[in-house]
């Protein structure tokens, strides 16, 4: 196993159960299965930012958990700098914990309302014990809050979050996931609670830590454009699974997958999608109770047909360079 | 502190609040100060047995010719301290079984919260007469009984609270840098836990006093220590029932009871509107 990608994730595969209550109910059928990720494989160069891009339920967050070992996968292995980490416990996890960060979608939830910013903070170095003294910890949250664009820091150190505007406190959620200096931010969603006029000022500010901490990055959305914006490599998801994976040129300008295409189609041209919606996606939502092995993407795909049956299925198809697509009338 | 200080106002803007902390207030004060207020020691005999109220002894003597007054008052400690204690004993249990049981979910959730339910089911004087019987008449086996039969419902309140705060995203990012369990329990789930857990001692309290004059007057409690439920079950094996004495010697036990109760319900209450918003008019 060579260390050039710094995460491997490798047909990564997790499945929960409904819960349907009654005693009865589940003698007379069998629980349903949700497929929350299916076959999520990918890599992850260092300095490298990919987008996981997707509809709401397509299991974009589950894949993050599952990255930041939050959640254990039922099927398939992660590497991280060559190394297996699937299988690690609490103990050999503590160096991949400080590795890897996570910034939540909502900054509202995500710092607990009942302590300072200065705690708030720092407290990466107090659970892994890096703390020596209140200077070094004054020091180091007023280093890296201004390294978010947080000024004058010494201002906010004793403040709460309900001080803040919305921005600030994902700035500080942010100088909160930078402060064990990570190899990679797992971004879930980070601006889509954001009022649009902050959502440019953290974009960048994540851009511009990825050249000052060398950081890689998995950032999900599931906004196209953020995505062609932040993003080196596009991951599209659809129903767990990942229908199209390139970069991020080949996935704007030549998106091969009918999902894809829909997609993009309304980043770029939404009258033109919205005159002619049937010719690219049928109405419906995920619903990831079925999986089939020939297609996710089956009951809202325009191109469907006899075909796709009998011959796909849903294996990834390379179409261009580094460009992948499970979708079996894309093959060339 | 600013919330404190709103906290601290609504807490009084609530007329029962304020009124069950005088109360308590007030007998704190004549727990504290027993043995200044108190005319005689209650354990000397100072008169003839049997003594009807008068000027030196106001509600009387008892069969043994100690002062009632003074084994009123000297009561008030053994109850209040029974009380609390107990209480405390309760909330211990309640609250590691409530965090426990919250916050690791699963197996261990299922097996703590079917022992809440039979705990609860199980009919409370019926069981608290046998335990008591069982370890015997002294102060510590009552407070224990008292404890171990009454910590159920606080687990089962403590548990949801602690279920709300458990899906919050600051535990998750907590976990993905590596918390320990101990660490997301100590400073992230305890803290705003504390509130209820207090509002549930009050309360708790007030259920450990009553249980407590129950088992006294049925004969279970420690008969050297005198208590208010010691009294009343002298005075009741003593037929005062069936004399003029009850006026005097059953009447003020029972109503410093009641008051006592009250007071602990209605500090509760007000305790539990500042802890749960919903409850707020």
């Amino acid at each position: 196993m060579n260390n050039r990608y710094l995460i491997e994730a490798n047909n990564l595969k997790k499945t929960f159960d409904t819960k349907d209550g009654g005693i009865l109910k589940n003698i007379k059928k069998s629980r349903l299965k949700v497929y929350a990720v299916d076959e999520v494989t990918f890599k992850l160069e260092p300095r490298e930012i990919i987008g996981l891009i997707g509809e709401s339920g397509c299991g974009k967050t589950t894949t993050a958990k599952i990255l930041l070992k939050l959640l254990n996968v039922d099927e398939g292995e992660l590497f991280y700098k060559g190394e297996n980490i699937t299988h690690f416990k609490n103990r050999e996890l503590s160096e991949y914990r400080k590795k890897t960060q996570i910034v939540f979608q909502d900054p509202y939830e995500f710092l607990n309302p009942r302590m300072n910013i200065l705690n708030i903070v720092t407290e990466p170095l107090l659970i892994n014990k890096q703390l020596n003294s209140e200077n070094v910890k004054i020091d180091k949250a007023v280093e890296v809050l201004e390294s978010v664009g947080l000024n004058p820091a010494k201002s906010f150190l004793y403040r709460f979050t309900h001080e803040l505007s919305g921005g600030q406190r994902q700035r500080v959620a942010i100088a909160r996931a930078l402060i064990l200096r990570p190899d990679l931010i797992v971004a879930d969603e980070p601006t889509s609670m954001l009022d649009v006029s902050v959502r440019a000022g953290i974009l960048n500010l994540l851009l511009g830590l990825k050249d000052q901490y060398n950081l890689s990055m998995v950032f999900i959305t599931h906004d196209l454009a953020t995505a062609g914006y932040m993003c080196d490599r596009i991951a599209v998801m659809y129903k767990g699974r990942i229908v199209e994976i390139g970069p991020k040129k080949e996935i704007i300008y030549n998106p091969r997958h009918p999902y894809t295409k829909a997609l993009v189609e309304v980043a770029f041209d939404l009258k033109n999608f919205l005159e002619n919606k049937d010719s690219f996606i049928k109405d419906g939502e995920v619903d990831s109770y079925e999986q089939n092995d020939y297609c996710s993407f089956e009951k809202r795909c325009v191109m469907m047909d006899a075909n796709c049956k009998h011959d796909g299925h849903h294996k990834m198809q390379q179409v261009g360079e580094n460009h992948f697509v499970a979708c079996c009338k894309c093959e060339h | 502190m600013k919330k404190f200080n709103d906290n601290l106002k609504l807490f009084f803007s609530n007329k029962l609040g304020l009124i069950g902390t005088v109360i308590l207030v007030g007998f704190i004060l004549v727990a504290i100060f027993a043995p200044q207020i108190a005319p005689y020691d209650p354990y000397q005999r100072i008169g003839v047995p049997f003594g009807k109220p008068s000027m030196q002894n106001w509600l009387g003597t008892n069969d043994v010719g100690q002062d009632i007054l003074s084994e009123v008052i000297y009561g008030t400690r053994i109850s209040l301290l029974m009380g609390l204690l107990s209480a405390g004993v309760a909330l211990i249990i309640g609250t590691i079984v409530g965090l426990t049981s919250g916050f690791f979910g699963g197996r261990i959730d299922t097996v703590l919260m079917r022992a809440v339910d039979i705990s609860l089911v199980i009919p409370m004087l019926p069981l608290m007469i046998l335990l008591a019987a069982f370890l015997g008449p002294s102060f510590w086996n009552i407070v224990i009984v008292i404890g171990i039969l009454s910590w159920a419902s606080p687990a089962r309140v403590i548990r949801s609270q602690v279920l709300t705060i458990k899906n919050k995203g600051y535990i998750e990012a907590v976990k993905a840098t590596g918390g320990k369990s101990s660490y997301i329990i100590t400073k992230h789930i305890l803290p705003p836990t504390l509130s209820i857990i207090i509002s549930q001692l009050i309360l708790m309290s007030s259920r450990a006093i009553l249980m407590e004059s129950s088992l006294s007057f049925l004969g279970l409690g420690d008969p050297t220590q005198k208590s208010w439920g010691i009294i009343l079950y002298y005075a009741q094996s003593r037929s005062a029932f069936l004399s003029d004495a009850w006026i005097w010697w059953i009447l003020p036990p029972g109503l410093l009871i009641t008051l006592l109760v009250i007071s602990f319900a209605y500090i509760g209450n007000s305790l539990e509107q500042i802890v749960n918003p919903r409850l707020r008019r």
